[in-house]
C-alpha cells in the first residue's frame, strides 16, 4: 500500500529527518528550532504526524514477530536447528518459539500431558499444531494435553497469553489453581501467581469457574478483565484493563491508574524476589508504561516516572517516597 | 499517576511555568487550540511529579521531549479506543438467536487484518539492508539510543542516524502513515 504523503516527499522526508533527530536529543535549541519548524504550517505538521502514527504503528510488532523465521524451532519434527542469535536479539526477551504437535489415535480418554516452561529471564512461544498460540511470560509452567476430543493446558504458575483457534468439537480448557476457564475461538490472558488469579479477554468470550463454594461461573465478553487478589474469596469485574494485561507479551508493563502494590508484585514476580510497598504510599495509583529488559532496569524506570525510590529491605526490596 | 505532595512544589515547575506559553503553541499548531489546553495540563503533571533531584541537562529539550511524547501517547490511546470499540461491537453482534454464541466470524476478522498487517511490517523490515534493519529494531524495540547502537556496531552516530532516515522512509513508503 503506497499512500502519498501530504504535502509530497519532501516534506516526509523533512519530517523523518526531525523524528529522527529527537530520539536522543538533549539540546534545547533543536527542540526549540522543532516546534518553530512545524507552527504555522499544516502540511509539516501533517507530515511529523504520519510519521509519529507509523511510529506508533510498528509498535504492534513484538520482538517475536520482527525476527526472522529461522529462529522459529520445530518440536515436532525431533531433529535440532541452530539458533542464528541476532545481535539485536537480546536474551532477556528472547522468545524461542516451539511448535507442538501430538497425534493420538485411540488414546482420547488419557492423552500424554507435556510441562513446559519458560526461562526466569525469558517469554516463550509455544505454537500447537491446531494453530493454537501459547506465549508463557517469565517463570511460568504448563501442562498441556491435547486429544482428538479435547485441549486441556492447566497453568501451573505464572502467566500465559492465549490465541486459541476455535473448534467446536474439540473444546479447549485452562486450568489454574481451583479456577478453570472454558474458550471459545478467542486470544486472553491468565495470570495464577502468588494467590492471584485474573483473566483479561482481548476477543471472543470465555467463562470463567468461580471460586469453589462461591457462587457461579462468569462469562467474560472481550475488553473486560476479571481479577481475584490474593487472598479475596470475590472476583471484581472492571472493564478494559486488557491491553494492559497483554503488554507483556510485546515486552512492557502497562499500568493504567493502578495501585502501586500490583506494580510491586509484579517487580518481585520479575526477578524472584520480595518488593513491598512502604504504608505512606500504600494509597498511591500509578499510570505508567515500563519496558521489560533486565529487573534493575524496571526499578530505575519506576523511579524515574514516580516521586519514590526503591531500597534493599532485608533480603526484599521496599518502595519508599523520594527522598 | 497521583501527586503525592505538591506542598513542595517541584523546582521544574515554576521553571515549566515560564515555558508553557511555548508548549501550548506547539499542542495547538498540532491539535488545535481546543485540545492543547488539556495536553499543556498533562505536561504539567508530568513536570511536577518528576523527583526534585532529576538531573535534567536543558530545560527546554526536556520540554519538548515530553511535548513530544505525549503527542504519541495520545496516538497510542486513539488506536487503543478505535480498537475496544470495535471488539466490543463485534461481541454484541455475534450472540445468535439460539442463544449460541457464535461470535468467529468477525473476530477472526479482525484477527485476520491484525495478522496481515503485522505480515505487511515484517516484509517491508525484511526488505532492509541487513545493517539498517538491525540499527532499527535495536532502537526501536531494545530501546537503546543512536550512541550505543553506534558503539555496539562500531560505526559513527551519523550512520545510525541515516540507517534510522533510510529505515524509516523506505517503512513510509511500504505501509504509510
Amino acid at each position: 500500500m503506497v499512500t502519498r504523503p501530504p504535502g509530497g516527499d519532501e516534506h516526509r522526508d523533512a519530517a523523518i529527518a526531525w523524528f529522527v533527530r529527537l530520539q536522543d536529543c538533549d539540546d534545547g535549541r533543536v527542540w526549540r528550532d522543532h516546534f518553530k519548524w512545524l507552527e504555522g504550517n499544516p502540511a509539516r505538521v501533517a507530515a511529523f504526524d504520519a510519521v509519529s502514527r507509523l511510529w506508533v504503528r510498528l509498535d504492534d510488532l513484538s520482538p517475536r514477530d520482527a525476527m526472522p523465521e529461522s529462529n522459529v524451532v520445530y518440536l515436532s519434527e525431533r531433529r535440532p536447528r541452530p539458533l542464528r542469535r541476532h545481535l539485536w536479539w537480546i536474551p532477556a526477551v528472547a522468545a524461542a518459539a516451539a511448535v507442538i504437535g501430538w497425534t493420538q489415535v485411540g488414546q482420547n480418554r488419557s492423552p500424554a500431558s507435556e510441562t513446559i516452561e519458560s526461562a526466569a529471564d525469558a517469554p516463550r512461544v509455544i505454537d500447537l499444531a491446531d494453530g493454537s498460540r501459547l506465549t508463557l511470560n517469565r517463570d511460568s509452567k504448563v501442562k498441556i494435553s491435547l486429544s482428538s476430543d479435547e485441549r486441556r493446558v492447566e497453568l501451573v504458575s505464572g502467566e500465559v497469553a492465549f490465541d486459541i483457534k476455535h473448534n467446536a468439537a474439540r473444546p479447549f480448557t485452562v486450568f489454574a489453581g481451583k479456577r478453570s476457564v472454558q474458550v471459545l475461538g478467542t486470544e486472553f490472558n491468565v495470570l495464577n501467581y502468588g494467590g492471584a488469579f485474573a483473566v483479561s479477554v482481548r476477543r471472543g468470550l470465555v467463562a470463567v469457574s468461580p471460586v469453589p463454594g462461591n457462587g457461579e461461573s462468569r462469562e467474560l465478553p472481550a475488553g473486560t478483565t476479571l481479577i481475584q487478589r490474593p487472598g479475596g474469596q470475590a472476583d471484581s469485574i472492571i472493564p478494559g484493563a486488557v491491553d494492559e494485561a497483554f503488554a507483556w507479551t510485546t515486552g512492557r508493563l502497562v499500568y493504567i491508574d493502578r495501585p502501586l502494590g500490583e506494580v510491586a508484585q509484579d517487580l518481585g514476580r520479575y526477578d524472584r524476589t520480595t518488593v513491598v510497598v512502604a504504608p505512606e504510599l500504600a494509597r498511591m495509583r500509578v499510570t505508567a508504561v515500563l519496558t521489560i529488559k533486565d529487573n534493575r532496569s524496571l526499578d530505575r524506570q519506576l523511579e524515574l516516572l514516580l516521586p519514590v525510590q526503591i531500597e534493599p529491605f532485608g533480603s526484599a526490596r521496599r518502595i519508599v517516597p523520594a527522598r | 499517576m497521583t501527586i503525592t505532595t505538591m506542598d513542595e512544589a517541584s523546582p521544574w515547575l515554576a521553571a515549566f511555568l515560564a515555558r508553557q506559553v511555548d508548549l501550548k503553541r506547539y499542542f495547538a499548531a498540532r491539535v488545535g487550540e481546543v485540545e492543547a489546553e488539556d495536553l499543556v495540563q498533562e505536561a504539567c503533571l508530568r513536570i511536577a511529579t518528576l523527583p526534585a533531584d532529576t538531573n535534567i541537562n536543558s530545560l527546554d529539550a526536556y520540554i519538548g521531549r515530553i511535548g513530544h511524547n505525549i503527542m504519541l501517547d495520545r496516538i497510542r490511546q486513539d488506536r487503543a479506543r478505535a480498537r475496544r470499540d470495535t471488539e466490543w461491537y463485534n461481541v454484541q453482534g455475534t450472540f445468535a438467536p439460539s442463544g449460541e454464541k457464535v461470535h468467529e466470524a468477525a473476530p477472526a476478522d479482525d484477527a485476520l487484518i491484525a495478522r496481515e498487517r503485522i505480515r505487511q511490517m515484517q516484509e517491508a523490515l525484511g526488505q532492509l539492508p541487513e545493517p539498517v534493519r538491525q540499527a532499527f529494531l535495536l532502537h526501536k524495540f531494545d530501546g537503546l539510543s543512536h550512541a550505543e547502537i553506534a558503539e555496539r556496531l562500531g560505526v559513527s552516530r551519523s550512520s545510525i542516524e541515516k540507517h534510522m532516515m533510510r529505515a524509516l522512509k523506505h517503512l513510509m513508503k511500504r505501509l504509510g502513515g
